[in-house]
């Protein structure tokens, strides 16, 4: 009786109590949430570092600087192709002597090689690292070791490189052994103390691994050769005459945030843009800019300046030890000598310059002392100086936006409320779209510009409070796809004057979300 | 759960209340006993929300209780307790008693205001919620007990492993603001210590020493009137090893995130991902262990039992309990008896017990609530099994 009616009581607990939840909690509530509150004027945008005051006072001036062009280590200099093949011929005289584990034979095998680097003559190389890869030709039958010098490279401690390699025993067979030494800072000297160029000698002594059980001694039949050669080279310096090439190639760089970005015009008060040459490479050289393109969709338009076409010297980099002095050129352009508002207003995504570079267009000019410094490059860029009184016409910016709830939240409808203060003298129409292409009601659809006066300065700001209702369906559709479709139009106050902004004026917002969700936890 | 269930369940079947006179030849008695009870509890929550807290589902309107004032203090817990005892009687009155405890709490004391703010929203929330009287805990204790006892009286000590022990309270001037929803008022300076229990099966984080002390007489000069009263384990736990802490000052006005703020929200060095984490913290640390107290008068006339007391247990976020009841025994196999109480996790309570009697089996049935049977109305429910029988 008692057994069966604990059985009864326990199988009764047990698949009540014990049964393992597999269904998450939630439950519904009704939340008011500040999402975000903030001040927003031009220093937070683009960095204090970025602004200055005009001369005047009136308005902000943005001043950027972007790299449009750097010219590659390999592009001036020839492919460092360092490879050294050795035979080690075994003299007829020692076949049949048996040699004990651990003889050295006494001859060393001594490579010395020019290099032909076109008319480049190379003084000396400095590498941060490099490997030196070899590969070695044996059929010997037993373990050799090989003593691999390289006296005209030392590292830092002014020793020259040496190192040694055990080769198994390739049993009477043909066999490649192969493996890398990696060098870190060693300077090759390829000078051989002034007197070649390009030059590399690599030493090697070969003998019989203490490891052999017995002696070894040479036949006819046997073969050993070596092959080394110089790979992943990281060049800190090299020096000597880098040689005169010529080379035509074009060079492009993407201004992604711009494809966001139209307009059926802008204009700007004076911007300036500056192309800056800064050659830090210690050979002279020539550039011809033979066109500046800029690009977006399908359309382009070309920079139309004097100095397009023209021959531009550019002196070479000092390297005084204690100071580093780049060989520098600038271009100026304006809305006076160039189609540059047509160009600002154009909103480029891509720059393309197609440009002729000379190297050392007076040749060995400075009797093999050019050099190059991994640190230092030959780059244009490009300087932007954007005052910010200008007028916009429908600036239009389109963006998708991502759009997370937090893993526990399944909203279920809601209004975003958001308030704003606008002191900048843009208007500003927002438009949202799910991607089935269903717009959100928004009301009212556009934030009112400040009030300013007749020459465009700021009066007043301007209060908006818009609401965006988000349905169920609309929700379904958020948690689902994750998206929303922004497009902003922003529009000057009227057409017929440059606005100007101070880092003063603030665009002052605040959102804030009344929602209802299911909560869940897992 | 599961382990816990399995150690009630598999307890069971030792559980025995014999009479010393079958006990073991070398003693005068020998008597050994289990008794286990899982009560849960809330003052304005339905069991259902316990039930889907646990079970899972969607918790509904009518299951997150009725509307009170946002300022009324509110508590809500747990309790499972499992004990296994051994009586050596040396005579027919006096021996030695060991005590296996296993004790479970959880407990939460908070205004209405938080849980309405978390479980139905922040809209309708209008009023400033206090968090002066905030706090919680989460424990399970292993204890060991062993005293002497007679017919009156009933002493010995408690040592205790600290399996797990969390602590929690906010300070005296914390609160939090809603009134303008846009706009949150946050005072807050919560402090926390946890300790979580280790592989080692004998090396803990934490230990803990205790008295135990129970005395039992007759009112005189009336035969059938009598009293009794429990302390147990009143002494310190000791926290040694892996405590963490939770503990900052803050008071912030809350309407929203900057721009930078919500660039950096992934950051590991913002300030919302390392302020509510867990501190190591290196020194030892000391508390009053969470001690027992009962007492009862109880009065037999006429077949029935009447039955008074109050029970408290120390920082556990438990209202002292009050409570009176009675038990008919008609000489029937089988018995019953009602409860009325007051405190504990819970307002007030109606409860029911049953005792059922054979020769040598004997069951004993309380329920704490009967409108617990009601998940959608009760406020709580608890159950105490007893079940004995005589071993020869």
């Amino acid at each position: 009786m008692v057994r069966k009616l604990y059985i009864f009581i326990l199988l009764i607990i047990i698949s009540l109590g014990c049964k393992k939840r597999n269904t998450t909690i939630s439950w519904n509530g009704n939340y008011i949430i500040p999402i975000s509150k903030d001040s927003i004027n031009l220093s937070k945008i683009f960095g204090s570092n970025k602004l200055n005051i005009s001369d005047n006072g009136e308005f902000a001036v943005f001043n950027d600087t972007l790299e449009i062009f750097n010219l590659e280590q390999n592009t001036f200099l020839p492919e460092l192709d360092f490879n050294i093949t050795d035979t080690l011929d075994i003299p007829s005289i020692i076949y049949g002597i048996p040699f004990p584990p651990g003889f050295e034979i006494p001859i060393s095998y001594t490579e010395n090689v020019i290099f032909d680097l076109n008319d480049v003559k190379l003084r000396e190389i400095d590498f941060k690292n490099l490997k030196v890869r070899y590969s070695i030709n044996s059929n010997i039958n037993g373990i050799l070791y090989f003593i691999l010098t390289i006296p005209n490279a030392k590292n830092n401690s002014g020793l020259e490189f040496k190192d040694t390699i055990i080769v198994p025993s390739a049993d009477g067979q043909m066999n490649v052994f192969q493996g890398e030494i990696l060098l870190d800072d060693y300077v090759f000297d390829l000078s051989n103390n002034n007197t070649v160029f390009n030059n590399i000698i690599s030493s090697i002594r070969f003998g019989f691994s203490n490891e052999n059980s017995q002696n070894i001694s040479f036949s006819s039949s046997d073969f050993l050769s070596i092959n080394l050669s110089l790979i992943d080279l990281n060049i800190k310096t090299v020096s000597g005459y880098l040689g005169n090439i010529e080379i035509t190639d074009s060079s492009e760089v993407n201004i992604n945030f711009m494809n966001q970005l139209s307009s059926n015009n802008i204009t700007i008060e004076e911007p300036e843009l500056k192309l800056i040459i800064n050659n830090g490479i210690g050979m002279d050289a020539q550039i011809i800019i033979n066109e500046v393109l800029f690009k977006k969709n399908l359309s382009s338009l070309l920079l139309q300046h004097p100095f397009i076409g023209q021959t531009i010297n550019v002196s070479r980099a000092l390297d005084l030890g204690w100071d580093f002095r780049y060989g520098n050129t600038e271009i100026n352009f304006t809305n006076q000598n160039s189609n540059l508002n047509e160009i600002v207003s154009f909103l480029p995504e891509q720059i393309e310059i197609g440009y002729k570079l000379i190297t050392n267009p007076l040749g060995n000019h400075s009797a093999y002392n050019d050099f190059y410094n991994s640190s230092h490059s030959f780059n244009i860029n490009a300087g932007l100086k954007i005052p910010l009184k200008f007028n916009f016409d429908d600036l239009k910016f389109l963006d998708s936006i991502n759009i997370n709830f937090p893993q526990n939240i399944e909203p279920k409808q809601g209004v975003l409320e958001i308030k704003i203060e606008n002191e900048l003298p843009l208007e500003c129409c927002i438009s949202l779209k799910l991607l089935n292409g269903d717009s959100l009601v928004l009301s009212p659809k556009c934030i009112l510009s400040a009030n300013v006066d007749s020459d465009g300065n700021f009066l007043k700001s301007n209060n908006t409070e818009l609401e965006i209702i988000l349905s169920e369906d609309i929700m379904e559709n958020l948690l689902s796809e994750k998206k929303i479709i922004l497009a902003i139009a922003l529009n000057s106050p009227t057409n017929n004057n440059n606005f100007p902004i101070n880092d003063n004026q603030y665009f002052s917002y605040e959102i804030n979300l009344n929602l209802n969700t299911e909560i869940k936890i897992n | 759960m599961k382990k816990l269930l399995f150690i009630i369940f598999v307890g069971l079947p030792f559980f025995s209340k014999a009479s010393p006179s079958d006990s073991l030849k070398t003693l005068d008695g020998l008597e050994l006993t289990s008794s286990s009870k899982i009560s849960i509890g809330s003052t304005h929550l339905p069991i259902n929300f316990f039930r889907k807290i646990y079970y899972g589902g969607f918790i509904n309107e009518k299951d997150k209780g009725k509307i009170n004032p946002i300022n009324s203090l509110q508590r809500s817990g747990l309790e499972i307790d499992i004990n296994v005892r051994l009586k050596f009687f040396l005579n027919k009155k006096e021996g030695w008693y060991i005590n296996y405890q296993n004790i479970i709490t959880n407990g939460l004391q908070y205004n209405q205001g938080i849980y309405d703010a978390i479980f139905k929203g922040n809209i309708d929330v209008n009023e400033t919620i206090f968090l002066n009287k905030t706090s919680f805990h989460s424990r399970n204790h292993q204890l060991f007990q062993f005293g002497k006892f007679n017919e009156n009286i009933s002493y010995g000590i408690t040592v205790g492993n600290i399996l797990q022990e969390i602590n929690g309270h906010f300070g005296p001037n914390d609160f939090i603001n809603f009134t303008n929803p846009y706009e949150w008022d946050i005072i807050t300076s919560p402090n926390v210590i946890s300790i979580q229990n280790t592989k080692n099966i004998i090396k803990k984080n934490g230990n803990s020493i205790g008295l135990n002390l129970k005395i039992s007489k007759n009112i005189a000069p009336f035969e059938n009137l009598k009293y009794n009263f429990e302390i147990k384990n009143l002494g310190w736990v000791y926290l040694y090893n892996n405590i963490e802490k939770v503990n900052f000052d803050t008071a912030l006005s809350y309407s929203g995130l900057s721009l930078d703020q919500i660039s950096s929200l992934n950051d590991s060095n913002n300030i919302f991902n390392n302020i509510f984490s867990k501190q190591p913290f290196s020194k030892n640390m000391s508390l009053v262990t969470p001690f027992e107290f009962n007492s009862n008068i109880i009065l037999n006339k006429n077949k029935i039992e009447y039955y008074s007391g109050f029970y408290y247990r120390h920082n556990s976020q438990y209202f002292p309990k009050i409570y009176c009841g009675l038990k008919i025994k008609n000489n029937n196999k089988l018995n019953f008896g009602s409860i009325l109480s007051y405190g504990g996790y819970n307002k007030f309570q109606i409860g029911f017990n049953s005792e059922y009697q054979i020769k040598n089996f004997g069951a004993n049935l309380i329920l704490q609530n009967f409108l617990g049977l009601i998940p959608s109305f009760g406020e709580s429910f608890g159950i105490f099994l007893n079940l004995s029988w005589k071993i020869i």
